[in-house]
């Protein structure tokens, strides 16, 4: 009988978690909880096209139909993540050059700590990043990358919201025409959500002279999810396009009179301003559509190009 | 006493000037203002913010925006009277206008009253490699050491020793030029953060290359921000620079860049 009633009430338990767990998860994010701000996206530089008809060759089924979107929540650095970047970074948590409300600048032996206060961003740069020494050896690719994935492990410098991807650049220095000398080697940490990644914040480390840390640059920040929104339909991403409403876009050729766009490829990803770095920007991060394929022009050229336009439904967009 | 001495005659002179001037040329209603279908953008919020950010480090002695923003600000004396001049709008590679020189890109014709410009290639609306020359060489009152083109393409040689050859043009006494060998995005906020570093003592290569390095994203290739020079001038600081260099064509072992691949 006591074993009945034991079992009754474990099971009981097990139900009521299964139910509050699922009730948690399908009620955590409400669909469409507030009305978001219209999503600032940057410019392009170059040519951007306009009034040209668009063609779709890209399967479109798979796409979402909502998305969560996130509230921007700062890092902030304390008393303790100061100490323990300065420790990191071997400057002297006293060796302060410089003190604002927005920033708090350390400089020691050459080496360059701004810890920026309303975001939580950082940078640490030696005087040799950047510059080129006739002895300076950078190693190469493989071993740079094996350093800074090391480098942001063993500090744990990396926020576990995200799943990172990586990406390796090169600072050159160019004595003349023809020359060119690899000076640093950047490798930046994209953080992605689901796979998603979010276009914006990042975190780079910039490996110089024989594998050793010459700059540091932080710009992520926490998210906070608010809600599941819907995503525009793909005829009404189409429709803007058509209305020239895209500003962020790339174009692989520089020719102002496109003529036909064919999409190629639909994505989604995320877009997350971070502001003058200073002060926080945009609050939300929202999704995007990445739009991609090739431009025919009238004179016939073909090239090819890639455009971001906000995702959510424009009726849950402040306008 | 004499070790002093030796210092000064044996090392890059470095000097320091009281009061330096600033002038910014931002282009943002291409479309809306001046009916070029090359597109708007926010080249007015980023010279601004860039003017603001550099705060007391530098007197502005004009902004020129929109439809007052010229050709000749660049061509002519504007940029020339000012220690570190600004362009944001959009510029055209030394492919597009067909005598292998870059340019900044307006929509007016040297007057803000319209017609606006009748065509791309447009003489007039382009500030183009080859008739720039920038710095104290050019004329007594001229003090222009640091450019900044926050365009497209500006510094974009291809490879091609001829362009190549024709952007050394602009290298007249000026110390550095900061711009893009590739397309690039507007961010506004860049402006700030440029403006910021500059304004807390940092070097104009670090502060270009830190603020690149954070707005521009990686797009269908590479963006690539490039800082060319005199390579005495690789360190100046507003509060701490070189002297004026001599002209890049009559002395190229003295010119070098720098280049910050992003992605």
């Amino acid at each position: 009988m006591r074993n009945n009633i034991k079992v009754l009430i474990i099971t009981f338990l097990i139900i009521m978690a299964g139910l509050s767990f699922s009730g948690c998860t399908k009620n955590q994010y409400s669909e469409n909880p507030e009305l978001l701000p219209s999503l600032k996206l940057p410019s392009h530089g170059g040519f951007i096209p306009h009034d040209f008809v668009v063609q779709l060759g890209a399967d479109v089924s798979n796409l979402p139909h909502e998305m969560l979107v996130y509230k921007v929540g700062p890092i902030k650095i304390d008393e303790k993540g100061t100490e323990k970047l300065c420790a990191i970074f071997r400057i002297d948590i006293n060796a302060v050059s410089n003190e604002d409300e927005n920033t708090v600048i350390r400089k020691q032996a050459g080496n360059t700590l701004s810890i920026y206060n309303k975001t939580g961003f950082y940078e640490f740069s030696t005087q040799n990043l950047f510059n080129y020494t006739p002895d300076k050896q950078v190693p190469g690719d493989e071993e740079c990358l094996a350093l800074a994935k090391s480098f942001v492990n063993k500090y744990r410098l990396l926020p576990d919201l995200y799943q990172y991807k990586t990406s390796l650049s090169n600072i050159t220095y160019h004595p003349s025409f023809n020359e060119e000398i690899i000076i640093d080697k950047v490798i930046t940490f994209h953080p992605t959500i689901d796979s998603k990644e979010v276009i914006g914040p990042k975190f780079g480390v910039i490996i110089g002279d024989k594998g050793k840390v010459e700059g540091v640059n932080s710009t992520l920040y926490t998210l906070i999810p608010i809600g599941n929104y819907t995503l525009k339909s793909i005829d009404e991403v189409v429709r803007e396009l058509k209305e020239n409403k895209a500003v962020a876009w790339s174009t692989e050729l520089e020719n102002p009179d496109a003529d036909k766009l064919i999409v190629d490829k639909v994505a989604t990803e995320y877009y997350g301003d971070i502001g003058t770095t200073f002060e926080p920007g945009q609050q939300f991060v929202q999704p995007i559509y990445e739009l991609s394929g090739e431009i025919i022009y009238k004179n016939d050229e073909k090239g090819k190009f890639e455009v971001y336009l906000p995702a959510v439904d424009n009726q849950f967009i402040i306008h | 006493m004499i070790v002093i001495f030796f210092l000064l005659i044996s090392s890059p002179s470095y000097v320091f000037s009281a009061t330096l001037y600033s002038g910014f040329d931002g282009v943002d209603g291409y479309s809306s203002i001046g009916g070029c279908n090359f597109g708007d953008r926010y080249g007015v919020e980023y010279v601004n913010k860039l003017s603001s950010a550099l705060g007391s480090s530098f007197t502005k002695l004009f902004s020129y925006e929109d439809k007052y923003a010229w050709e000749s600000d660049l061509t002519g004396s504007a940029a020339n009277f000012v220690d570190f001049f600004a362009f944001a709008g959009h510029g055209v590679s030394a492919n597009f206008l067909g005598n292998g020189n870059a340019a900044a890109h307006f929509f007016t014709q040297n007057s803000s009253d319209p017609p606006y410009h009748p065509s791309h290639y447009t003489d007039a609306v382009n500030a183009d490699w080859s008739e720039i020359s920038w710095g104290s060489h050019g004329g007594s009152d001229y003090r222009l050491k640091w450019a900044t083109m926050y365009c497209c393409n500006f510094l974009t040689n291809f490879g091609n020793q001829t362009y190549f050859n024709n952007l050394k043009h602009i290298f007249n006494g000026i110390h550095l030029v900061m711009g893009f060998a590739s397309e690039m995005w507007l961010d506004s906020n860049e402006g700030t953060k440029y403006g910021q570093l500059i304004a807390q003592g940092n070097s104009f290569k670090y502060a270009f290359f830190t603020a690149a390095y954070e707005y521009q994203n990686g797009h269908l290739d590479n963006t690539i921000a490039r800082v060319m020079g005199a390579i005495n001038s690789k360190d100046d600081t507003y509060s701490s620079y070189s002297a004026d260099p001599d002209l890049f064509l009559q002395h190229p072992e003295e010119y070098s860049y720098w280049d910050e691949q992003i992605n």
